[in-house]
């Protein structure tokens, strides 16, 4: 699943909210803190990955889950 | 020295200790006496605009500096302060104005209502500071604070300076800070536990953190390593995140705070035991309160260590007995209503007599709580006398949320109930069952969409069920226990 679907579903936003890479953390109404608990939690669980604190405390926007997912080899470029 | 107002001490402070820092927001350090100046800026502006004692000024709530100059501003002119929460929807936010009639509204969002209206932002900085003026008598109306009312309506809390002040100095000697200490605030500021850390610290000349919620907590850690900060207030829904986000390297940061203060919500004991073995130096107060009594009882998790079950017990200064519905004290483990005496006390709700006098007994504030004492005189809590929720902290009454659910088109009846589980972090999380005019043209997301456009976040269900009906008694009251 991409990691636009992973919030769309956690977040319950539909196809009339844009996502765009620059969209981040606290720029959503539904990605409040509680909200980003749920999608780092959904990342972690559909990349089998684990995200560190450091790294968790870098995320400010969709760009960055996704260098962190291309750092790990979860996803490409 | 003794003051009158939270307003009085901090000009106080301001003359003692001009250039200690007050607040730090982002990289700013702002002195006490540049916050003073700020103001009397504000305060200046705002007898320009015609606002005189007793009136309300309604205002944006955001967590920023220009929060507090205007609060302190606006009681420095003898004026109610009417904070607001910036994610109320527009029908709500309309609501409380027309509840409080301001003299002046504060608010980037330009909703329908007959009050004069200007930005919130820092234009409120450009008047003359105000010459000349004299601190609040104590028992002036201080703050109006909105809490849900069980029928979806807010409710408007009034404060007068001598509460404010009472719950300030109460839970200073319980957490045991003093002027050295910074603390960091993640809260909101126009909700009373917010609120009442940031006036805490000003009354004491200690300095504030202001940090934008729960979503960053490295800000948290930043701070303490760059400001020294060595308090912080949370709810324990918050610190879930913390702990979620920075797993076990939030521990080696908050061992080295001085204290902690959480808003009573649910939190495991076993939590509050791993805790207080994890933070063996650390003041870690869990207090029991609501916005008409503030923190009215406390616990401590090491000196409490053998009942962490407790809500605790009395806050300094403050009586709290269990009494029946006669308002007669209840013997030792019977349960009864949780009732509150001390000069924290609301005087009653804004402009909602009947309210008021229903809210009383025998002149002890009925909390709503049910509860017991044991022996030794700490509190227990049993339930609540009505259907309310507490979600992270937060009441929320199911009526108005299914009163909101029911506005959609394609929603014929609906429920809603709390359910704690283990692992949700707002400890219980809002489960709402829907009845749909049409199954198949209902869209969950469509309806969630429905929701966070007239509800708060917190309010927002976080399962929705879609079921053929809603079980009720004959005479028609819903039985939400049998969607337990």
């Amino acid at each position: 699943m991409k990691v636009e679907d992973i919030i769309r579903e956690v977040l319950y936003i539909d196809e009339t909210t844009e996502l765009s890479d620059d969209i981040g953390p606290g720029q959503l109404e539904a990605w409040d803190s509680l909200g980003h608990v749920n999608i780092i939690t959904a990342i972690e669980d559909e990349y089998d990955i684990e995200i560190s604190p450091e790294e968790i405390g870098e995320i400010n926007s969709i760009t960055e889950i996704k260098k962190i997912l291309i750092k790990k080899g979860a996803i490409t470029e | 020295m003794k003051v009158n107002s939270i307003v009085e001490g901090f000009f106080y402070n301001s003359e003692k200790t001009p250039d200690k820092t007050a607040l730090i927001w982002g990289n700013e350090k702002i002195s006490y006496e540049e916050v003073s100046e700020c103001i009397l800026k504000v305060a200046g502006f705002l007898k320009n605009q015609g606002v005189s004692e007793g009136d309300r000024v309604a205002f944006y709530g955001e967590k920023s500096p220009l929060f507090l100059y205007t609060y302190f501003a606006t009681h420095l002119i003898n004026a109610v302060a009417v904070p607001l929460d910036i994610k109320l929807p527009d029908e709500r936010l309309a609501d409380l104005i027309s509840q409080t009639e301001p003299h002046i509204l504060l608010h980037p969002t330009d909703i329908s209502h007959s009050f004069k209206q200007l930005p919130f932002d820092k234009n409120l900085l450009d008047a003359e500071p105000l010459k000349s003026f004299e601190f609040p008598d104590k028992d002036l109306t201080a703050d109006i604070l909105f809490t849900t009312g069980t029928t979806g309506s807010s409710k408007g809390v009034k404060l007068t300076h001598h509460n404010i002040l009472a719950g300030a100095e109460n839970s200073n000697i319980f957490i045991g800070n003093n002027s050295s200490d910074t603390e960091i605030i993640p809260l909101p500021l126009h909700h009373a536990f917010g609120l009442r850390r940031l006036r805490t610290n000003m009354l004491l000349g200690a300095t504030v953190v202001l940090v934008d919620g729960f979503i960053f907590p490295k800000l948290f850690f930043d701070a303490m390593e760059n400001y020294g900060a060595n308090g912080i207030c949370m709810v324990p829904a918050g610190f879930s995140i913390v702990k979620k986000l920075m797993k076990r390297t939030y521990i080696d940061y908050f061992k080295k705070l001085k204290y902690i203060e959480f808003g009573s919500s649910s939190m495991e004991n076993s939590e509050k035991k791993d805790l207080a073995e994890a933070l063996p130096d650390t003041r870690i107060c869990m207090h029991y309160g609501l916005t008409e009594v503030a923190a009215n009882i406390f616990i401590e998790f090491h000196d409490d260590d053998s009942k962490l079950n407790a809500l605790g017990k009395p806050s300094p200064n403050t009586l709290v007995k269990i009494v029946s519905d006669a308002g007669i004290e209840q013997p030792t483990k019977e349960v009864g209503e949780i009732v509150v005496k001390g000069a924290v006390q609301t005087p009653g709700y804004w402009k909602k007599p009947e309210l008021t006098n229903d809210s009383f007994i025998n002149g002890w504030f009925k909390t709503g709580d049910l509860g017991f004492a044991d022996e030794e005189g700490y509190i227990f809590l049993s339930g609540r006398k009505d259907d309310v929720m507490n979600i992270g902290g937060k009441k929320v009454f199911p009526g108005e949320i299914e009163e909101i659910i029911n506005q959609h088109i394609l929603v014929k009846d609906s429920a809603c109930i709390s359910v704690k589980e283990s692992g949700v972090i707002t400890g219980e999380m809002i489960k709402a069952f829907v009845v749909p005019e049409n199954k198949e043209k209902l869209d969950l997301k469509e309806l969630m969409n429905f929701l966070r456009e007239k509800l708060e976040p917190f309010k927002i269900p976080s399962e929705i069920i879609f079921i053929s009906r809603i079980p009720h008694t004959s005479s028609g009251k819903k039985q939400r226990d049998k969607l337990k």
